[in-house]
């Protein structure tokens, strides 16, 4: 997408896509997007990025979290337009480069805060977020930086206690 | 025990914190058409006109289904064996639609965008029918069962037992109460979707994130009018279910769509359809009457239940009597009258929940069962105590044992953990927060015996690798029924969970099996792959005795090696055990059918701790305690799992979860996460379990079900301690803020 | 429809002004995105969500600036939000979840115009002034009641733009305030009430000189409760002001929405909501001693 620069903004020539660049976990992506797409469904549609998933679509549920610049947000509420010259990071792009978990996931599994796994990559990503910016949060603080995360099938104790044996190593 | 017992981590844990597993919405089809479906907005309504000119125009519209060019068979969603016959009021578009949410007709196109732009152009205008949104409508309607041309009694079921009127007459007291339970929604994060395609041989291939292949199976032959091998169903990965995937509600659509169109076809429904066009939780309305002594034993009860089921029969004809067991097997009540009736109204259909009927009775029951402890001026502890049926007793209906039921160490040994005898005092009534505690009792089935269908069969082979291959229709939920599977095995055969391999859940491959319901998964499949993997174990000993050339009694299989005891020297691993009978022509595989023979309970007694704000009506539960009898857990991680999910969504059920029937115009209120809340984690207390684990004979190690019966107890235990801290009775679920601040006027 | 971003605030004026057709302010998006779900977006939408600009945040004299592009979670951790409009940072910790509060913004929260939205009553009882950069070109400064005006409703032509949100600093000390809210969870939750409360206070003589209390929620609008401030004004802090306070309260809710379905509810559950309000504001813990149902 364009950016308008001061004071002659180049408009976008009317028609229904638009070229925008993306960089997420590290890669650069040009792609072609409907002014009206949200983030979530060109990461699953066309970037084939399916970790986040699509929930309710209404900032809800938190299954289709992502950080962009480190900061945890719903992608199904944000235009794949406004991510433009942003860093975006899904839960792809926490493993190593070789598939081996991070810290973090590994919690996951140990802790058995995964039953059938649909709110886990959107929860992982909200711990993730979480402890970039409060390394050694105490239980409340969890809960409430998880409270834009629904899972049905955990009753959210283990995933607190992933997230409590992360920053406890 | 090297496996049994332990902790083992679920089994596809890291694709699933890797984002790297696939669901169904998740997975590129090639060449795969869209759906949008179009909704009924009415609640009852003929349709006279659908208007499709305008959406056919729309680009990339392959196809618009509707009533008038789709097959007409009805059908029942719920049907799970071949023959099973079950009053049949279904059909893919109906030409009168009887609830809000009912389906109207499909557009089949290029893109999502196509089909949702061409949806949003078809006009239906109907001809509105009189609707019925409440039971007690409907049946001040007409009252005439179904088989003889009624229109909303779907089943009656009635027993008595004993000597009801006479135990009445001479109770020194009485206990009424009048509850009533909400229609809730399943909510897993993952929303309904199918896929279908033909396949090269005439035949149509179903992708389905389900909770039974057959099923899906049978009810798409039905309704396509195609014998059922004409349908093969693959189950794919399942973001959560809780029952909402059991019956098949996309699948005979999809299969017929791409049937029709001879191209893949996927429909993925959104949040608010998945709310309004799915299944649902019935809903309850029960007086209960409880005759007591006054030293508190219970003479005899009399319980008058009205289910609400929505606008198809589905499975709702079992509920009265899912309902009526459940009363049974409970306490020891010399007399029993019981009621039940399955309702049809103008509301969106119900289906499997978590626990089929047992949350809505044990609301009922166990409420009152509080209320009849304060009457007598009794602790309701030690009510419950005088009142609990012991081991090996008997179902008085049914004559079915309830095996080692250990409901009483569940009450006696929660009541002491949870220090219930010091907890249990008066709030002071003149704070703004009271806290009070409050607990309920539950039992639940294993499995559907004595029903004839109660059998599995499981294939277990031994691969070149020296892994396993477990072949049958194993439908984890996503709670790690696999992984329990894998340590059963694991433990027989004394080898890891990891070696062994789990087979495509598929209707080509796998035998019959009725799938995941009745909590049947551990108790009765369990068992199931126990002995086959047992006769596998005998037959590799057998030919590892020859190979080895030792006598069999001599043979030993330790950390994947056979051995002979004795001498250390000769090993052989199960890899060259492969090799040794694969050139001898011998094929090491096993095959069990095991048929269940007994059905016993699985118990549970909760306790909580609330805290109750009088002035705003929000309550915070402050403690939790769940007490299982689960036989034994074989994985106490999962077990714990279950047991925590299970309390979070009882909670919900108790405080917060309705979806909320407009009176006015039979829409859904309560059809998103905005507007039906689930408990979140800020709302959760930190849950404590204890776990009884005295074994139960018929059971894998002694195990028994707890994954629905988890979330049993929870809401009557909240709401009792709700009521406790108030000195109210509360009646009516959920027990919303309004709600409590209404009774305390 | 296409889309386009504005860098910084003169380039979005530019624009503004020379664009004619319907124009959308994409700011986080929380909002708008399921307003438009239908894809009934205008024929232009401006992403505002990167405009430097609209992001400042600072004092002149005595008066706090904040541009209309902050988001929640500025607005909660900004040490000068902090210090200066506590109650501001309080809301807005209220809002949403972390990923909601990382994308709404204050000038979202102003042109929604929700009943329930939290940042209002704030701005309200702070007699936030508007700076509102018409289509037209000119800049307009006005009160929080000229903006905001019913559900939904607002000043705002189609174009206009809210450029920042100015708030009176109190020059002398003594000014305290508290910010409380309600709704179904305790987070994540949209208000079925919320309310604000201002402040001048002294603590050596235990004396209220002047107070300003706004409720969300409970109309169109966020409601100044003029009754309550005048039963709770130029008095010592103790028990009887409590009582009196709430049930002022509690009267101002039966007079708001007489009719209403609510209105049980509402009038019991304010009396929480002010005694939340009273601890923060007095960080004692009045007591609770005329509950409703002992007075009658
Ligand atoms: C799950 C969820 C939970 C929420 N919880 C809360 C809550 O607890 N409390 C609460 O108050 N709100 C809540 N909201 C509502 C919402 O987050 C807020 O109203 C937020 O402040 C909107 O800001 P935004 O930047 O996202 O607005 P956007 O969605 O970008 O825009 C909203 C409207 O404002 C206009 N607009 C935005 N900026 C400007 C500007 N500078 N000038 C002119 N017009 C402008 C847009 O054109 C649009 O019409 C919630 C929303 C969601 C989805
Ligand atoms: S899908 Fe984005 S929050 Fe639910
Ligand atoms: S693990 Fe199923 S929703 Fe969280």
């Amino acid at each position: 997408m364009d950016t308008l620069s001061a004071p002659h903004p180049i408009p976008v020539p009317d028609g229904t896509d638009t070229e925008i660049r993306l960089e997420v976990n590290g890669r650069k992506h040009v792609v072609n997007v409907e002014a009206g797409d949200r983030l979530s469904s060109v990461l699953r549609r066309q970037l084939r990025l399916t970790g986040a998933k699509e929930g309710c679509l209404e900032g809800e549920c938190g299954s289709c979290t992502v950080l962009v610049d480190d900061m945890p947000v719903n992608s199904c509420l944000m235009l794949a337009i406004q991510a433009e010259g942003r860093r975006i990071t899904t839960v792809e792009g926490l493993s190593g480069p070789d598939g081996e978990l991070s810290s973090l996931q590994q919690a996951f599994v140990d802790s058995g805060a995964i039953q059938c796994g649909y709110c886990t990559p959107g929860m992982v990503m909200a711990a993730q977020g979480l402890l970039l910016h409060n390394p050694n949060p105490d239980e409340p603080e969890i809960r409430y930086a998880l409270a834009g995360n629904l899972c049905r099938c955990t009753g959210f104790q283990t995933i607190v206690e992933a997230v409590k044996a992360e920053t406890a190593r | 025990m090297k496996h049994i017992s332990q902790p083992h981590p679920i089994l596809d844990g890291v694709e699933k914190v890797s984002g790297r597993l696939d669901y169904l919405d998740d997975m590129q089809i090639g060449g795969m058409l869209h759906t949008k479906l179009v909704f009924s907005t009415v609640p009852h309504g003929r349709i006279l006109h659908l208007e499709t000119e305008a959406a056919r125009q729309v680009a990339g519209v392959a196809y618009i289904f509707h009533h008038g060019n789709t097959p007409a068979n009805t059908y029942n969603s719920t049907v799970w064996y071949e023959d099973q016959d079950e009053p049949e009021d279904e059909r893919m578009f109906p030409m009168t639609v009887r609830h809000v949410g009912d389906r109207v007709a499909a557009v089949v196109a290029e893109t999502p965008e196509a089909a949702r732009k061409a949806a949003a152009l078809i006009k239906v205008t109907y001809e509105e029918l009189p609707a019925f949104l409440t039971c007690h409508s409907a049946l001040d309607h007409d009252d005439r069962p179904r088989q003889e041309g009624g229109m909303h009694l779907a089943e009656e079921l009635r027993f008595d037992y004993g000597r009801t009127d006479a135990d009445f007459a001479q109770a020194e007291l009485v206990v009424t109460s009048t509850i009533t339970t909400p229609r809730t929604h399943h909510c897993a994060l993952e929303n309904h979707a199918c896929v279908a395609m033909p396949e090269s041989d005439g035949r149509i291939l179903i992708l389905s994130p389900c909770q039974s292949i057959f099923s899906v199976q049978m009810v798409t032959a039905r309704a396509l009018g195609v014998p059922a091998a004409q349908i093969r169903v693959i189950k794919t990965a399942i973001g959560g279910s809780f029952g909402g995937k059991a019956e098949p509600v996309l699948d005979p659509l999809c299969a017929h769509f791409a049937h029709v169109l001879q191209r893949p076809v996927g429909i993925t429904l959104d949040r608010t359809e998945t709310f309004t066009a799915t299944r649902t939780r019935s809903g309850a309305t029960g007086r209960i009457r409880t005759a007591v002594s006054r030293d508190g034993r219970i003479l005899a009860r009399d319980t008058d239940v009205r289910i609400d089921i929505g606008a198809y029969q589905t499975g709702g004809g079992f509920l009265p009597g899912a309902m009526s067991q459940r009363l049974c097997r409970l306490y020891d009540v010399p007399s029993q009258r019981y009621r039940g009736r399955a309702v049809l109204t103008n509301t969106v259909p119900s289906g499997a929940y978590r626990g089929y009927g047992s949350p809505q009775i044990h609301a009922i029951s166990e409420i009152n069962i509080d209320h009849t402890a304060r009457a007598l001026g009794m602790d309701p502890v030690a009510f419950r105590l005088k009142n609990l049926i012991e081991p090996g007793a008997c179902d008085p209906l049914t004559g079915i044992h309830v095996g080692n039921a250990r409901i009483r160490n569940c009450v006696e040994q929660g009541a002491e953990c949870f220090d219930w005898q010091a907890r249990r005092v008066p709030s002071d009534p003149s704070a703004r927060f009271r806290r009070g505690v409050g607990m309920a009792c539950a039992t639940h089935i294993n499995g559907c015996y004595p029903d004839f269908h109660e059998a599995t069969t499981a294939r277990l082979s031994l691969r070149p690798d020296g892994r396993l291959d477990l072949t049958c229709a194993l439908h984890d939920l996503g709670c790690g029924s696999n992984t329990v599977l894998a340590q059963i095995i694991a433990e027989v055969l004394d080898v890891v969970p990891t070696d062994i391999v789990f087979s495509e859940v598929d209707s080509d491959i796998c035998s019959y099996d009725l799938g995941t319901r009745a909590s049947r998964m551990t108790y009765i499949v369990g068992e199931a792959v126990r002995r086959t993997t047992e006769k596998l174990k005998s037959r590799l000993l057998e030919i590892a005795s020859l190979a080895l050339n030792h006598a069999a009694v001599d043979v030993i299989l330790e950390g994947g090696m056979f051995r002979t005891s004795g001498d250390s020297t000769q090993a052989i691993s199960l890899a060259e055990l492969f090799r040794w009978a694969d050139s001898h022509g011998t094929a090491l595989e096993a095959i069990e059918s095991y048929r269940a023979t007994a059905n016993p309970g699985s118990y549970a007694a909760h306790f909580a701790e609330v805290e109750v704000d009088v002035l705003t009506g929000s309550v915070k539960v402050l403690d939790y305690l769940a007490v299982h009898d689960l036989g034994r857990a074989l994985n106490r991680r999962l077990v714990e799992g279950q047991i925590q999910g299970g309390v979070q969504m009882g909670i919900g059920y108790a405080l917060l979860e309705d979806i909320s029937i407009d009176p006015a115009t039979g829409a859904m209120k309560g059809d998103r996460f905005s507007r039906y809340h689930l408990v979140n984690a800020p709302q959760m207390p930190a849950v404590r379990t204890l776990l009884v684990e005295r074994g139960e004979p018929t059971g894998p190690y002694g195990a028994k079900a707890v994954g629905e019966i988890a979330t049993i107890p929870p809401a009557p235990a909240i709401v009792n301690a709700v009521s406790h801290a108030l000195k109210r009775e509360l009646t009516k679920l959920p027990i919303t803020q309004d709600r409590i601040v209404a009774s305390m006027r | 429809m296409r889309a386009l971003r504005a860098p910084d605030l003169e380039a979005l004026i530019a624009l503004m002004r020379r664009s004619d057709g319907r124009i959308d302010y994409l700011a986080g998006g929380t909002d708008l995105i399921m307003a438009r779900q239908d894809n009934s977006w205008a024929d232009l939408i401006v992403d505002i969500s990167q405009t430097a600009g609209l992001d400042v945040i600072d004092i002149s004299g005595d008066m706090l600036r904040i541009g209309a592009g902050v988001t929640m979670t500025t607005l909660t951790t900004h040490p000068v939000i902090r210090r200066t409009a506590p109650m501001l940072a309080m809301a807005a910790r209220h809002v949403g979840s972390v990923q909601i509060r990382n994308r709404a913004t204050l000038g979202g929260n102003i042109a929604s115009a929700m009943p329930a939205a939290d940042l209002l009553p704030v701005l309200k009882c702070h007699a936030a002034r508007v700076e509102v950069q018409r289509r037209t070109g000119r800049l307009e400064i006005l009160e929080f009641d000229e903006v905001v005006l019913g559900r939904g409703q607002t000043c705002l032509g189609n174009g206009d733009l809210i450029v920042a949100v100015r708030l009176p600093l109190a020059l002398a000390s003594g000014r305290i305030s508290a910010f409380a809210k309600l709704g179904p969870r305790e987070v994540l939750t949209i208000s079925r009430l919320n309310v604000a409360a201002l402040a001048d206070y002294d603590p050596v003589k235990n004396r209220l000189s002047q107070i300003r209390i706004v409720a969300g929620a409970l109309g169109p609008a966020p409601l100044r409760l003029k009754t309550v401030e005048i039963v709770v004004g130029n008095r010592t802090v103790d028990q009887s002001l409590a009582d009196d306070f709430l049930f002022a309260l509690s009267q101002a809710v039966d007079r708001t929405i007489p009719g209403r379905a609510t209105r049980p509810y509402k009038r019991r559950a304010i009396l929480g909501l002010g005694l939340d309000l009273l601890r923060d504001l007095f960080v004692y813990e009045f007591d609770c001693t005329a509950l409703p149902e002992q007075r009658v």
